[in-house]
């Protein structure tokens, strides 16, 4: 009876070692760069939980695809067509690393992102802080992402993405 | 405590310590269910986004065309009473520029957008070159017609090369807006 109870007991406390931390204040923006110029857009409707327990962190974030707005509309809706937003509503960026990894300032991860429904791993630069910072390359032709050109010559294969955010517990 | 309640307490602790220990999901961010998975609204609204894309790339492209018809057009001007060429590239451009024009008006909008950016003004820019491209070919066949019976041209028929110098400018304009533009 013992046993079980301190079974129970265990469980229990491993329970409650688990923290929850969700995303607060959060920003993503991408950067696409052609010959002739260079677009930014940006997206604040990001949510995002991490889970750290037994020494590992675990998040996810997710991005409406129809949330990033540039200075052009007419850009905006050619954006939402190429990355067939209504079909591949989310993008979505996952992925663990050790907890110890949070006492850095800067550190690398190992992420899985979800574009255009195609997952693809990519390195995550990490800048931890109050207000914390990540910079992930994109790459669209990995994800069948289908260029736009501009007077023939296609936009940048490589999309630099930067988030900024915060956690809550 | 008996020991049915000892093992309602072990199966509650394990629910608790599988639930904690299962791997994030789209669930757990508090997304609703039309933000995750497709409805057919918005695989009509993806169509819709499609149709739009492909009208708006052939607008694009007989767009251009027609800036180049429409200079050609303007470069033969000083020859119109000599040679029909300045006639013929005209009525070309008028053709070419209305079905332009009828790509980008029937191109479908979604709902709940707001043009902001260049767009704005390359359809601002339609108020000056469409009724230019309208009267331009009519008090060109007018001016012609009075040259070749000998009659004299009333003032406004004279201002021919005037409004359509006017519809290519606000035309060339309007093209160079969007094609910086992607």
């Amino acid at each position: 009876m013992k046993m079980i109870f301190g079974v129970f007991m265990l469980l229990s406390l491993q329970t409650v070692e688990a923290k929850e931390l969700v995303l607060f204040k959060a920003k993503a923006d991408y950067t696409v760069k052609h010959l002739f110029k260079t677009v930014k857009g940006e997206s604040g409707q990001l949510k995002g939980k991490m889970l750290c327990e037994k020494e590992v962190c675990e998040f996810l974030v997710a991005i409406p695809a129809m949330s990033f707005v540039s200075s052009d509309s007419n850009r905006d809706l050619n954006m939402q067509t190429i990355l067939e937003v209504k079909k591949f509503p989310l993008i979505t960026v996952k992925g663990t690393f050790p907890e110890s990894n949070l006492a850095k300032q800067n550190f690398e991860i190992k992420s899985l992102v979800s574009l255009h429904g195609i997952e693809k791993e990519y390195v995550l630069n990490i800048n931890y802080g109050a207000t914390s910072s990540g910079r992930l390359n994109l790459l669209l032709e990995d994800h069948k992402v289908e260029r736009p050109s501009l007077l023939m010559a296609k936009i940048d294969n490589k999309v630099p993405v930067s988030f900024s955010f915060e956690w809550k517990e | 405590m008996n020991w049915s309640s000892y093992f309602f307490l072990i199966f509650l602790s394990l629910s608790f310590y599988q639930k904690a220990h299962a791997e994030l999901g789209l669930q757990d961010l508090g997304l609703t269910k039309s933000e995750v998975e497709l409805t057919p609204k918005q695989v009509k609204e993806q169509k819709t986004l499609e149709t739009r894309h492909s009208m708006l790339k052939t607008h694009e492209v007989l767009g251009l065309s027609t800036l180049g018809l429409m200079t050609a057009t303007m470069l033969t001007g000083g020859s119109a009473l000599d040679s029909n060429a300045h006639m013929y590239l005209g009525m070309a451009s008028g053709l070419l520029y209305f079905t332009t024009a009828y790509y980008s008006l029937t191109a479908p909008k979604p709902s709940g957008i707001k043009d902001r950016g260049n767009i704005v003004w390359h359809k601002r820019l339609a108020w000056i070159h469409f009724p230019a491209m309208v009267l331009a070919p009519v008090l060109g066949y007018l001016y012609k017609k009075n040259e070749d019976d000998g009659k004299k041209s009333s003032s406004l028929v004279k201002q021919h090369p005037t409004i359509a110098g006017i519809g290519f400018g606000a035309f060339a304009l309007s093209a160079a807006l969007m094609t910086i533009e992607f």
